[in-house]
């Protein structure tokens, strides 16, 4: 069947900011959603809040919304782009959520708006626990009886009780309709059921919670299922979970293909898979099934399905080649899958499952550094916030590529270290599942432990055991071998070790390991990764190494370029540097290089083979870039290697890569190292006049207190080189100052702390601009919500800035280019500032892109990522302006009258991470980032901006009802203000007793709550806690009054803070919030807030520069 | 044999799933062999298989390059050797064997004496099944149908099947070039002038074609694997196949040919390459007597897809029987 032609428009729903369990895999969905429904002819619509996004790039969709992705801005969209489809199977859990909303709501039966992908009948039966089994259990397969879990669907405490009585504990909890296993776990008793269950039913937007007998401990597996229309189906990749059923399978080490399967249960687990898509009725496009295998016998239970994209979707299509996302968007306009060409072979058909001659690992990597209080165990809720995939020949290579893909020096096997636990004890260590789980069992191993030890302990497959063994065992040989020869080097690199864990083993320098490996010709080849096991040619290009015997990278003539992207995602680098990557490639790829991209992330546009002429995906470390560099040498001449726009994962190879004769384009690395040292960033400060806040370098914790004295507290502290703001605080005594000393550093003369002064009341700037050595260009000022001291990634900024002046805007511009002219900037330079009273105080430079680059892109309509990399292959500034590329005579920081205010808003995992005992951690910010995510206001007014930011990353902004007020007592006088207008605005006001004498001074009707240490009062008062569990407090203004004393949570108002997250009652912890929030209801109140797409704000912005332009001339 | 699949024996080896009461491959090529076998229905390992039936078998070898180079190059004689460690004369040694253009294999596997697997449930068909090299989940497939089989020597005769009274005629996969079994497809030629229904798989489906008259020749390489996409040119459906063929039938595609017992047609075909995976034979009225396809609908390993092609089978039985009732 060909396209459909009874459709010409179609909204695409991405899945708004990067959060835990909805990251980047939906950006690489949603492009290729976009790409393929234009390519076909559609009119694409997209609305989507996450401007760090490929997707929203205004060259992707005909009209693109960065609104919020909430039913009433949808319904706006629909209404003025009148789509006859929805696609919302391509943008997560958000987007399938908003369909069904709009679905039920009536929208889009009353602007006649088909649902495509699946039906909303479908989406039911596939998220409805309760259908879902039954559709299950009525299955007819031949030869597989189809089972699910036994269990008991509960919509209050009292049956969740008794379902629990009747199953037996343990049991699961899972609420319907959450996204990334929000609110689910394993209650292993009664008081454990209590709390996972409550907040499962508060969870679930229909309270409603499944409890289901245990299969802890079982086997894994997950199938992706493709149909079309024509009721085709096929599987394109099994994957194995190497941690078993308990750990949720975004938390798990994952294996493509299933390791340990017989042909009769891997087809039994096949025909269920398209048993069950067809019985759910999802039409058409890609779904995941999981199951669970018991061990012992075989018994196979249908554990979930997701009816969309999923990100095992886009690991399974970076795994084996097929483009999921892609075909899902083909077969949704009406395709068959016979009728789709194989991208790779060219000349096969879609209509295939796809064969791996590797093997496929996926490592989670966790921010457990940045919660200290959190409980690292994992349980079926998601705690990962990024993933890295590797490839190699066997399991041992591809997990040790995995393992350093991560990027975590405890990540990777230790194989000198000291052991100082028993055995027995590693064994108890190993029971529980977390983070560094695999790191114990190598520990285990290495202490004497046997695989059947450790299988009792974790439940891992006994083959997977094994070929950890097989590791320790390799590791072993490496140590005690006479000599380091050919032969053993060869199995230690076909067993996946790294040039740095043989040096370890040999107690030899990497380098020297790296020399005698060259010297010998040990070196990796490439292989490609092309869907069908070599059985046919392939076209594109997707290798990754393996030491094996036959290379495929073939020869060029065009100049390489080679990229390298930001790695597994963290917090602090994110999505945001692939998309800088992404642009580079678009851009060089169109300036007539070769482009070739080296990443390790499986949720990335980069990472999709057809982004770059050549991908490879491989770790980014100093080893396998060279490597590759090695193999790209050979096939033809290498123009350089871009490492500044991927974050500090790149940068922090510069020098090295630079030390082994790699062409570093851009700014070069001893620049990267000027901006990046203090004291020779100060000089540079110094003779350019620039004011710093004062700092001292402390080599001992004496030093750092003197310091602090000199400088007078507060101070900001923090180690040297980082990034996102880890183990950064601000401390106001020696109290603290010492407490911080010994808890977050191991501060020595090679490893100082910095101690700087802090800005108390400063307001933060942000500055992204490009320089080519001659002229700059400021890319655009933000202007930050929160004071100086918030990390700048978890501050809302907006754009342009709304309290600066010209003569301030001046000042950066002259600051920015004395600063790129001293570092010796060619590419992109991003400059925090701090405002305060009249001095401009530099506070740090990262001559890379910055986090903020994809927000100025689309708030200013100009693609400074693309211009940059043209800058570091040499163009110019002027080449770039007379190409259109960049604004001629004016730049980013342009007073434009059609220009909108844009508005940048952070959003936080805190929902994500408890305590051991079960609490939530704290949910203040400080200088160290949390936020996971972000997304875009964008309108006329920065009330609108900051509302419409707002309800994009939390929800909605009440407009009426009640706020609690209470706030720290530096705060009281500026809180009166925005309190009031909430109260002329109609808003009742609740506070604490100290909050509410100084509102009471000040005219405004208050009513006191108690705190919760107090407990309710005799009269029947309710505690602050009870009142926002109760549903009557809309909005939460609560300000620290103590200072961030790191992991500790003994500190006022985090359980009105925690008890905002259980209750989902947006809570604003700064007094600037809270003005900007004030503004923004006032903005909603008045109603008429309108939606408009990105490519109208560019065409009206460059009809005015044009307009100016014309003028001057 | 050479497995594309890195980790082989990862599960191990057990008494149900043989296909076969032997390993009929003469050596083994595998990139990674499993040290342990993890699996709750396995009693030995791959090693002790291998080794108890006196099979080569060679590990850590580049198998993507080598399937790279049999791509290229087209299938190839092999040896593998423990003995002769000299690269020229090992080749020359296997360049002295047989090729596969022309050999006629049958008689090595085919069984000695007539077998009955019995009808699963109620007996509803008798099927007479010449086996040319058969696998062990045939029958089965056909028995759960209510078919009682009777699996024949590939020597055996049109009187051999007569004896057996069959409502139908199978003939299964097999080795060796179809182009040397003239033997099988005079006696198919028998079995269509009796008017039984017939059903062939693999090698059945090239004696099918050679008996309506077409020819057959050898891939380059051939079809291999558990995930071929071939078409019901009836249904347009698309079906995940397993397929282990180096010959093919060349037979028009889209087009009838008449033949001596109706007209024939191809019915399914490879869309990876349109090479022909099945065919047809309709009698006057159009209505389907006889088919073939070149894949494995038993599917052991492999997917169920097919397994539609059994159930096709019965239904031209049961329509034949009632139309004699008729």
């Amino acid at each position: 069947m060909p396209r459909r032609t009874d459709i010409s428009s179609i909204l695409v729903i991405g899945s708004g900011p990067i959060v835990i369990g909805q990251a980047c895999e939906f950006d690489y969905s949603g492009t290729q959603a976009c790409r393929v429904l234009r390519e076909e002819g559609f009119r694409v619509i997209l609305v989507n809040s996450n401007p760090a996004t490929i997707m929203t790039d205004p060259e992707l969709a005909d009209a693109t919304y960065i609104e919020p992705i909430q039913p009433e801005f949808l319904e706006k969209v629909i209404a003025a782009e009148r789509p006859d489809a929805l696609l919302a199977t391509l943008g997560g859990q958000t987007a399938l959520n908003a369909a069904v909303a709009l679905h039920e709501s009536g929208v889009l039966a009353k602007y006649g708006v088909e649902l495509i992908g699946a039906s909303f009948d479908a989406i039911q039966k596939g998220e409805d626990r309760e259908k879902f089994k039954e559709i299950v259990q009525a299955l007819d397969v031949p030869d597989a009886k189809a089972e699910v879990a036994r269990s008991l669907i509960c919509h209050s405490m009292p049956e969740v009780l008794a379902a629990a009585d009747e199953l037996g504990c343990p049991v699961v909890v899972r609420p319907s309709f959450t996204m990334g296993g929000v609110g689910s776990g394993f209650a292993h008793d009664e008081s454990e059921l209590r709390r996972i269950a409550g907040t499962g039913l508060s969870a679930s937007p229909m309270t409603e919670v499944l409890i289901e007998e245990s299969v802890l401990g079982w086997k894994e597996y997950e199938l992706e299922v493709m149909r079309d229309m024509a009721d085709n189906v096929v599987i394109v990749c099994s994957i194995e979970n190497l941690d078993p059923m308990g750990v949720h399978t975004g938390d798990s080490i994952t294996v493509a293909p299933a390791m340990t399967l017989t042909d009769r249960e891997y087809q039994r687990m096949r025909d269920v898979s398209i048993a069950v898509i067809r019985a759910v009725g999802v039409d058409t496009g890609g779904c995941n099934i999981q199951f669970a295998i018991n061990p012992d016998d075989g018994r196979m239970i249908v554990i979930e399905m997701n009816p969309r994209v999923s990100r095992s979707s886009a690991l399974a299509s970076k795994a084996t080649g097929f483009p999921i996302a892609k075909i899902a968007a083909k077969v949704a306009v009406g395709y068959t899958l016979d009728e789709i060409p194989n991208d790779i072979t060219a000349k096969t058909p879609a209509s295939f499952e796809p064969t791996l001659d590797y093997v496929v690992v996926k490592a989670p990597r966790f921010a457990f550094e940045k919660f200290p209080t959190a409980d690292s165990t994992l349980t079926t809720h998601m705690k990962s916030v990024g993933e890295a995939m590797a490839i190699g020949r066997n399991f041992t290579e591809a997990l040790g590529k995995a393992l350093r893909s991560l990027e975590d020096p405890k990540s990777t096997f230790d194989f000198t270290g000291e052991i100082t636990e028993s055995v027995e004890q590693l064994l108890t260590i190993m029971a529980r599942p977390h983070d560094g789980r695999l790191g114990v069992v190598m520990k285990a191993f290495r202490a004497g432990a046997t695989p059947e030890q450790v299988f009792e302990a974790t439940k891992i497959d006994p083959w997977f055991l094994d070929q950890l063994h097989l590791i320790a065992e390799v590791a072993d040989q490496v140590r005690d071998a006479p000599e380091l020869t050919a032969d053993m080097l060869r199995l230690a690199k076909r067993h996946g070790l790294s040039d740095v864990q043989i040096a370890k083993l040999r107690h030899l320098s990497t380098d020297v390991v790296r020399g005698v490996r060259w010297a010998l010709g040990i070196r990796p080849v490439f292989k490609t990764v092309d869907t069908c096991a070599a059985e046919f040619a392939a076209t594109t290009p997707y290798h990754y190494s393996s030491y094996d015997s036959e290379t495929e990278v073939s020869p060029r003539t065009k100049p390489a370029v080679l990229i390298l992207g930001s790695g597994p995602n963290r917090i602090g680098q994110g999505i945001e540097f692939d998309y800088s990557c992404v642009h580079a490639s678009m851009a060089l790829a169109e300036a007539g290089y070769e482009t070739v991209m080296v990443n390790c992330n499986p949720e990335t546009v980069s990472t999709d083979y057809d982004t770059s002429d050549r991908l490879y995906f491989e770790p980014l470390t100093l080893e396998d870039v060279l490597e590759v560099y090695h193999a790209e040498l050979q096939a033809g001449p290498v123009a350089g290697v871009i490492v500044q726009l991927g974050g500090q994962t790149p940068l922090k190879l510069a020098q090295a890569l630079k030390d082994a004769g790699v062409p570093i384009v851009g700014t070069s690395p001893e620049a990267i190292h000027l901006a990046e040292d203090r004291g020779a960033f100060g000089n540079i400060l110094a003779a350019a006049n620039l004011p710093a806040p004062q700092y001292g370098m402390a080599e001992s914790a004496v030093d750092a207190l003197r310091i602090a004295h000199e400088i007078g507290y507060p101070v900001l502290v923090r180690p040297s080189y980082v990034l996102g703001g880890r183990g950064m605080e601000i401390v106001y005594d020696d109290e603290s100052l010492t407490g911080y000393i010994e808890r977050a550093t191991h501060i020595t003369p090679d490893q100082p702390v910095l101690v700087d002064r802090f800005l108390d009341d400063a307001i933060e700037i942000d500055v992204d601009a490009l320089f080519d050595g001659h002229d700059l260009y400021l890319g655009g000022v933000m202007e930050h919500i929160e004071e100086a001291g918030i990390h700048s990634g978890d501050s809302a900024c907006t754009l342009p800035p709304i309290t600066l002046g010209s003569s301030t805007i001046d000042r950066i511009r002259t600051s920015t280019r004395a600063i790129a002219e001293g570092v010796g900037v060619r590419g992109l330079l991003n400059i925090q500032f701090a405002l305060m009273g009249d001095t401009l105080y530099v506070l740090e430079a990262n001559p890379r892109a910055s986090r903020t680059v994809p927000f100025v892109s689309k708030a200013t309509d100009t693609q400074l990522a693309k211009a940059a990399a043209r800058i570091m292959l040499g163009a110019s500034i002027a080449d770039l302006r007379a190409e259109g590329m960049l604004r001629t005579g004016r730049d980013g920081t342009a007073t434009l009258h059609s220009a909108p205010i844009a508005v940048k808003e952070a959003v936080m995992p805190f929902n994500r991470f408890r305590t051991a005992d079960g609490s939530w951690v704290d949910t203040l910010l400080g200088p160290e980032m949390k936020s996971t995510g972000e997304v875009m206001g964008i309108d006329v007014t920065f009330g609108i901006a900051f509302a419409k930011s707002q309800a994009a990353s939390y929800g909605n902004v009440p407009t009426q009802g009640a706020v609690f007020v209470s706030v720290a007592n530096r705060d009281k006088r500026h809180a009166i203000f925005p309190v009031k207008r909430l109260a002329d605005l109609g808003f009742t006001v609740f506070a604490t007793e100290g909050t509410a004498q100084v509102l009471r001074r000040h005219d405004v009707e208050v009513t006191v709550l108690r705190k919760e240490a107090q407990g309710p009062g005799a009269d029947g008062t309710r505690t602050v806690v009870q009142a926002i569990m109760d549903g009557d407090i809309a909005l939460i203004f609560n300000t620290p009054l103590g200072v961030s004393e790191g992991g500790d949570p003994r500190r006022d108002g985090w359980q009105i803070r925690s008890a905002a997250i259980l209750a989902d009652v947006p809570c604003i912890t700064t007094v600037q919030g809270l003005s900007a929030c004030v503004q923004g209801i006032e903005a909603l109140r008045r109603g008429n807030v309108g939606v408009r797409p990105l490519q109208d704000w560019g065409a009206d912005v460059r009809a005015e520069l044009a307009l100016l332009g014309a003028d001057e001339a | 044999m050479v497995a594309t699949a890195p980790h082989i024996g990862n599960t191990g080896w057990n008494d149900e799933d043989d296909e076969s009461r032997r390993i009929w491959v003469a050596g083994y090529v595998v990139r990674d062999l499993s040290r342990v076998r993890s699996n709750w229905r396995s009693n030995r390992s791959l090693d002790e298989a291998l080794s108890a039936q006196g099979v080569v078998g060679i590990a850590e070898v580049d198998t993507r390059a080598l399937t790279r180079h049999l791509r290229e190059r087209g299938a190839m004689r092999v040896g593998i050797s423990t003995l002769e460690s000299d690269p020229a004369k090992l080749l020359e040694k296997v360049l002295a064997t047989p090729v596969m253009s022309g050999a006629n294999l049958v008689a090595d596997v085919t069984i000695a004496a007539a077998e009955v697997v019995p009808a699963l449930g109620t007996k509803r068909f008798t099927v007479a099944a010449i086996d040319l090299g058969i696998k062990d989940m045939t029958p089965v497939r056909m028995a759960e149908r209510g078919i009682e089989v009777h699996v024949l020597p590939a020597s055996s005769t049109i009187e051999d099947i007569r004896r057996v009274n069959p409502d139908g005629v199978f003939f299964s996969n097999g080795p060796g070039d179809p182009a040397a079994a003239d033997d099988a497809v005079t006696l198919l030629t028998h079995v269509l002038d009796e008017g039984l229904p017939f059903f062939g798989i693999c090698f059945g489906n090239q004696i099918f074609g050679r008996a309506l008259g077409f020819g057959t020749y050898k891939l380059k390489y051939g079809h291999r694997g558990i995930n071929q996409p071939v078409m019901d040119l009836r249904t347009r459906k698309v079906e995940i196949t397993a397929q282990n063929h180096g010959f093919a039938v060349d037979a028009p595609l889209g087009q009838d040919t008449e033949t001596a017992w109706g007209v024939a047609r191809v019915s399914h075909v490879c869309l990876n390459d349109n090479v022909v995976e099945g065919l047809e034979l309709t009698d006057d009225a159009g209505r389907l007597r006889s088919f073939s396809v070149q894949y494995h609908p038993e599917a052991a390993a492999g997917p169920h897809d097919s397994a539609y092609l059994f159930d096709r089978f019965v239904d031209v039985m049961a329509a034949r029987t009632a139309g004699e009732e008729a």
